[in-house]
C-alpha cells in the first residue's frame, strides 16, 4: 500500500506554503517596504541616483502648513462625507428592513444602485450639475427666478458627492443586520411588557449598533482616502486632500517623491488605526441570529409617513442617480457649451451625437477601453484563481502558518490606493523586467487593491460548505485533487463567478490604484476621462463618462445575477 | 481482528482528547463507542478514518498497519473505510445515483460494473427509484440511507458510523436503527459505531465501550455491561439515575450493610463492593418497587423505605416518580403498574431487593 512518508509530505506543504507566501508577500508586503524605505532615505529607492543615506528630512519637510490644510480638508471631508452617507444608508436601510414602504424591491434597487456609478464619473456629473454659473441646477435655478445657489466645488460639495456614493456600504451593511436579528428577539420584549419604542431602544438598536459603528469607520476610511473625487471638484478650486497631496508631489515640477512616501507613511498609519479600531469593535459583536429558516420580519407600519418615506426614497434615487445621468447625456449631447438658460435643456435642435461619436471613433478613447478589459480580465482570471487557492489553503489545508496568509490577505484594506500605486510604482521600476510600462503593471496593483474583496467573497463560499462533504469523498477514496475537481469547485462555482464579476467590475472603476503606472500606451479608460478633465476638454470628458457607464451598466447587467454585495 | 488500536494518543493544544487508548473489535462485530460529547470518541473515530493524524499510537484496519506513529501513516483515500457522517455529507451538486457511484468512479473501474453495483446497493437500501433525484431534495431518513448505500458500495474493510441518528425524530431514528442493525448482521462487515445515547448503543452493539475524558472505562457486551457496569461513572452513562454516596460500608449476614453519607439511610447490598476509598450505590430506577404506604410494619423491613411522592409522570408503557424518602434522599423509580398508580404526593413504600443495590467505585 503506497504511503507518503512524513517527510516527503512537510517537504511539499513547505513548498506550497512558501509559493503562496512569496506571492502575496510580493504583492503586498513588498510595495510597502518600498513606500517606508523611501520616506526614510534621500533618493528614489533603487534607481541608481548615486547612494540612499537614512533620513528624516522628508518627515520633517512634510510637517507643512500645506499639509496640515490637507490634513484638515480631509477630515472635514470624511467626517461630512460619513454622516450623509449614515443618513442615506441607514435610513434607507431600516425603510426596506422593517416597514412597509411602498414598492420594497425598488427601494432595494435604489439603495444599491450607486455602488455601480463610477465615482470618477460621479465627481464629473455633479461637476456638470453644480459647478458655479455654469452648472445646470444653478442655472435652472436662476431661470425659476429660485434665490439658491450650489457649489459643489467645495468641502461641502465634496462631502456631500462621497456621502451620496457611498451610502450603498451602509445601507448594505446595515439592511443585512437588520434582516439578520432574530425577529422573535423583539417579538420576546413586547411580549414583556416593551412599547415600540423601548423595543427600538433597548433591544433593536443596540443589536445593530456593531453594524453602524463598523460602516461608519469603513465609510470613513474609504471616503478619506479617496483620490478622484477630491480631484474633480476640488483641484479646478485649489482644495487638496491627502492623496492629492500626494499625487501632487509626485506629478508637479519639481517632484518630492520621499515626502510623497512619508506622508504616505503617516496616512496608511492613520488608516490602519482606524481599520484596526473597527475590527476590534466588531469582533465578537455579531449578534446576528442566522438559522435555516427565513425569517419573517414584523414589517412596522408607517401609516401616514408612507408618502414622505416614498418620497424620500425617489428624492434619493434622484440625487444619486436620476440627475447625473441626466447631466451626462445632456453634457454628452448638446453641440456647444453655451446655456442660456433652462428652456435649453430642452430644445432639440442644440444635440448633436457629435462629441459622442467624435469620442468613440478616437484612439485614445478606444485604447483606454481594450486596455480597461484587458487589464480587468487579467486582474479577474489570475484574482480568481490565486485568491481560491489561498482561502483553500487557509480554511481546508494544515499548510503551516497559514493564517498569516489570511492577514496578510487583508491589508490592503488599510492601505490607500494611491499609496498602493506608488509602492506598486518604485518595486517593479527598480527591477529588471520589462513589467513596468506594461499593462501587467496594472494587474499587479489591481489585484494587490481588491485581495480583500475577492478573498472574502470566495471564502464566504468555501466556508459555507460543511468540510464532512469533502472528508466523505476523501474517505470514499477519492484523492486530494479528484475532492477539489468533484467536489469543492462545483460546490464554490457561484462564489467563484461572483468574485470574477466583482474584480472585473472594480478593475473596470479603479481610478487611484492606475496613477503612476500608466504610459501613453497603457492609459486606461479612467486615466483618458482624468486626463481629458485635465485639459478641460468638457464634451469629451461628458461623452467619455457617458460611455463608460454604459459599459460599467453593461458589465452590471450581465454580471448581477451572480454579483452578491461583496463589500 | 478488524480494527486494532494499541495506545492511541491525541491531543489538540493543551486538550488530551484521546489519552493512551487501545481497542480491538473483531471481525464482523459491531462495537459502539458511548460516551458523552467532548470524550474523544469522535476523534478516535476520525483518526480510523484518516481525518485526524493521531500524536502516537498505530492502527491497524484488516490487520494492515495505516499507522504507526513512527511516520508511516496511508492517506484517508487509500484506507478502504467507509463513513457514515453525522451531517450525512451527501453531496447536494449530485444526484442519488451519483452520489453512491462516487466511491466506484474514483477508483476507474468499469462502467457497467459501476451501475451495477450502484443499482445494486439502492435497491437494498431501498432507494432505488429515487436514483435520478438531487440529492438536495431528499428527507433526512433518505439522506442517511444515501449516506450508508455511498459507503456499503465500495466493499469497505471498515464501515464507521459517527453519530449518524442523532438529526433524525425519535420515530425514524428508531426504524432506522433497526434497519442498521439488520444489515449489519446480515452483512457482517466490522463496524465501529460512535453515539451518546445508550438506548441505542444497547440495541446495536455487539460490544459497547464506554469512554470518557478520553479512556476507556469498560468494554463489554451490551448485557454484561448493563447489569454489571464496573464503575458509577459507566452506571450513571447507562441511565442508573439513582446514586449516592456511600459514607460506611458493614458486613451483615446476607451481604453488606451500605450506610449513605448524606441521609445515614442504610442499605443492603448482596454482593460485595470493590475496595475503594470512593464509593457509591447505584440503582436502575425499573428495579425499585413502589406502593401506596398503608402498611406501617413494612417500614423496617430490610431496604424498604417510606416517602411522598413528589413527582408522578405517565410515560405511556410506565410510570415515571420522583419520591422523597423520609431520610432526605430522592428517589427515581420507573413502575408497570399503571393502574395502581400513585398520586402526587401520597405516601408510598419504596422497596429494592439487595441484588439490585450496586456498590461501584467512582471510575
Amino acid at each position: 500500500m503506497p504511503a507518503r512518508s512524513q517527510t516527503a509530505s512537510l517537504v511539499l506543504k513547505g513548498s506550497i506554503s512558501a509559493v503562496l507566501f512569496a506571492l502575496l508577500g510580493a504583492l503586498v508586503l513588498v510595495p510597502m517596504a518600498m513606500v517606508v524605505y523611501a520616506a526614510f532615505i534621500d533618493v528614489l529607492p533603487f534607481s541608481g541616483e548615486g547612494e540612499a543615506a537614512w533620513t528624516l528630512d522628508n518627515f520633517r519637510a512634510v510637517l507643512s502648513p500645506e499639509v496640515g490644510a490637507a490634513a484638515l480638508n480631509t477630515l472635514v471631508v470624511a467626517t461630512g462625507g460619513t454622516i450623509v452617507a449614515l443618513a442615506f444608508g441607514c435610513t434607507m436601510a431600516w425603510l426596506a428592513a422593517r416597514t412597509d414602504v411602498p414598492g420594497k424591491s425598488l427601494v432595494h434597487l435604489a439603495g444599491v444602485m450607486p455602488l455601480f456609478v463610477s465615482l470618477l464619473v460621479a465627481a464629473v456629473t455633479w461637476s456638470l450639475l453644480g459647478a458655479g454659473h455654469s452648472g445646470y441646477l444653478n442655472i435652472i435655478f436662476r431661470s425659476l427666478d429660485v434665490p439658491l445657489r450650489i457649489e459643489i466645488r467645495s468641502l461641502a460639495g465634496i462631502a456631500l458627492v462621497e456621502g451620496i456614493y457611498y451610502a450603498p456600504y451602509a445601507y448594505i451593511i446595515l439592511f443585512g443586520a437588520l434582516t439578520l436579528v432574530n425577529p422573535d428577539l423583539e417579538e420576546a420584549a413586547a411580549v414583556h411588557g416593551a412599547t415600540l419604542r423601548q423595543t427600538l431602544g433597548i433591544i433593536s438598536f443596540p443589536l445593530v449598533r456593531p453594524a453602524l459603528i463598523g460602516s461608519a469607520l469603513l465609510i470613513f476610511v474609504l471616503i478619506a482616502e479617496d483620490f478622484p473625487v477630491p480631484q474633480i471638484l476640488g483641484g479646478p478650486v485649489g482644495i487638496e486632500t491627502l492623496s492629492m497631496r500626494i499625487y501632487n508631489m509626485m506629478t508637479r515640477i519639481p517632484s518630492y517623491p520621499n515626502q510623497a512616501g512619508a506622508l504616505s507613511l503617516m496616512l496608511t498609519i492613520a488608516v490602519w488605526v482606524l481599520v484596526y479600531t473597527q475590527r476590534r469593535i466588531l469582533a465578537g459583536a455579531d449578534y446576528r441570529t442566522v438559522t435555516g429558516k427565513g425569517l419573517r420580519q414584523r414589517a412596522i407600519e408607517l401609516g401616514p409617513w408612507r408618502w414622505p418615506a416614498t418620497a424620500f426614497v425617489v428624492l434619493y434615487a434622484l440625487v444619486a442617480v436620476g440627475l447625473p445621468m441626466w447631466a451626462l447625456v445632456q453634457g454628452a449631447l448638446r453641440a456647444n457649451l453655451f446655456i442660456p438658460n433652462a428652456a435649453a435643456f430642452f430644445d432639440l435642435s442644440q444635440f448633436s451625437l457629435r462629441h459622442v461619436l467624435d469620442a468613440a471613433a478616437s484612439t485614445a478613447v478606444h485604447d483606454g477601453f481594450v486596455n480597461s478589459l484587458m487589464a480587468a480580465a487579467a486582474t479577474s482570471a489570475f484574482g480568481c484563481v490565486f485568491f481560491f487557492t489561498l482561502v483553500y489553503a487557509v480554511n481546508r489545508t494544515d499548510l503551516p502558518a497559514r493564517q498569516w496568509l489570511e492577514y496578510i490577505a487583508m491589508v490592503p484594506l488599510a492601505l490607500p490606493a494611491i499609496v498602493l500605486a506608488l509602492g506598486v510604482l518604485w518595486t517593479w521600476v527598480s527591477l529588471p523586467l520589462p513589467v513596468y510600462g506594461s499593462l501587467a503593471i496594472l494587474v499587479i496593483a489591481f489585484t494587490t487593491r481588491f485581495i480583500p474583496q475577492g478573498y472574502r467573497t470566495i471564502s464566504s463560499a468555501v466556508i459555507q460548505i460543511h468540510d464532512d462533504l469533502e472528508h466523505a469523498a476523501l474517505v470514499a477514496g477519492a484523492s486530494r485533487w479528484q475532492t477539489i475537481k468533484w467536489v469543492t469547485l462545483p460546490l464554490v462555482r457561484g462564489g467563484v463567478v461572483a468574485a470574477a464579476f466583482l474584480l472585473f467590475v472594480l478593475s473596470v472603476r479603479e481610478v487611484a490604484a492606475s496613477l503612476f503606472l500608466y504610459t501613453t500606451k497603457t492609459r486606461v479608460l479612467s486615466i483618458v476621462l482624468l486626463e481629458s478633465y485635465e485639459s478641460g476638454l468638457w464634451s469629451t470628458v461628458a461623452s467619455i463618462s457617458l460611455l463608460y457607464t454604459v459599459m460599467l451598466v453593461a458589465i452590471t447587467l450581465v454580471g448581477l445575477r451572480w454579483m452578491r454585495p461583496a463589500l | 481482528m478488524s480494527i486494532r488500536i494499541t495506545n492511541l494518543r491525541k491531543q489538540f493544544g493543551p486538550v488530551v482528547a484521546v489519552g493512551g487508548l487501545s481497542l480491538a473489535v473483531g471481525d464482523g462485530q459491531m462495537l459502539v463507542l458511548l460516551g458523552p460529547s467532548g470524550c474523544g470518541k469522535t476523534t478516535t473515530m476520525r483518526c480510523i478514518a484518516g481525518l485526524e493524524r493521531p500524536d502516537a499510537g498505530t492502527i491497524a484496519i484488516a490487520d494492515k498497519v495505516v499507522f504507526d506513529g513512527n511516520g508511516f501513516n496511508v492517506p484517508i483515500n487509500q484506507r478502504n473505510v467507509g463513513m457514515v457522517f453525522q451531517s450525512y455529507a451527501i453531496w447536494p451538486h449530485m444526484s442519488v445515483f451519483d452520489n453512491v457511484a462516487f466511491p466506484l468512479r474514483v477508483k476507474n473501474i468499469d462502467r457497467r460494473e459501476i451501475e451495477g453495483r450502484t443499482a445494486d446497493i439502492l435497491t437494498l437500501v431501498g432507494l432505488a427509484d429515487l436514483a435520478q433525484r438531487g440529492a438536495s431534495l431528499l428527507s433526512g431518513g433518505q439522506m442517511q440511507r444515501v449516506a450508508l448505500a455511498r459507503s456499503l458500495v465500495m466493499r469497505p474493510s471498515v464501515l464507521l458510523f459517527d453519530e449518524p441518528l442523532s438529526n433524525l425524530d425519535a420515530r425514524l431514528r428508531d426504524r432506522l436503527r433497526i434497519q442498521l442493525r439488520e444489515l449489519q448482521t446480515q452483512f457482517r462487515i466490522t463496524s465501529l459505531y460512535v453515539t451518546h445515547d445508550q438506548r441505542e448503543a444497547l440495541a446495536l452493539a455487539d460490544e459497547i465501550a464506554v469512554m470518557h475524558s478520553g479512556e476507556l472505562l469498560q468494554v463489554a457486551d451490551p448485557i454484561s455491561i448493563y447489569s454489571h457496569p464496573a464503575s458509577c461513572t459507566v452506571a450513571d452513562f447507562l441511565g442508573y439515575s439513582n446514586i449516592f454516596r456511600v459514607g460506611e460500608v458493614r458486613p451483615a449476614e446476607d451481604g453488606h450493610e451500605i450506610v449513605l453519607a448524606e441521609s445515614a439511610t442504610v442499605l443492603l447490598a448482596a454482593t460485595a463492593p470493590a475496595e475503594a476509598a470512593d464509593l457509591f450505590a447505584c440503582i436502575r430506577p425499573e428495579d425499585m418497587a413502589v406502593a401506596p404506604s398503608n402498611d406501617k410494619h413494612s417500614a423496617n423491613a430490610p431496604n424498604t423505605l417510606l416517602g411522598e411522592v413528589i413527582l408522578a409522570s405517565f410515560m405511556g408503557s410506565f410510570m415515571q416518580y420522583r419520591v422523597r424518602a423520609d431520610g432526605g434522599e430522592t428517589f427515581e423509580v420507573y413502575s408497570n403498574d399503571i393502574l395502581g398508580a400513585c398520586k402526587l404526593g401520597a405516601r408510598v413504600r419504596l422497596h429494592v431487593p439487595a441484588r439490585s443495590v450496586h456498590v461501584l467505585p467512582r471510575i
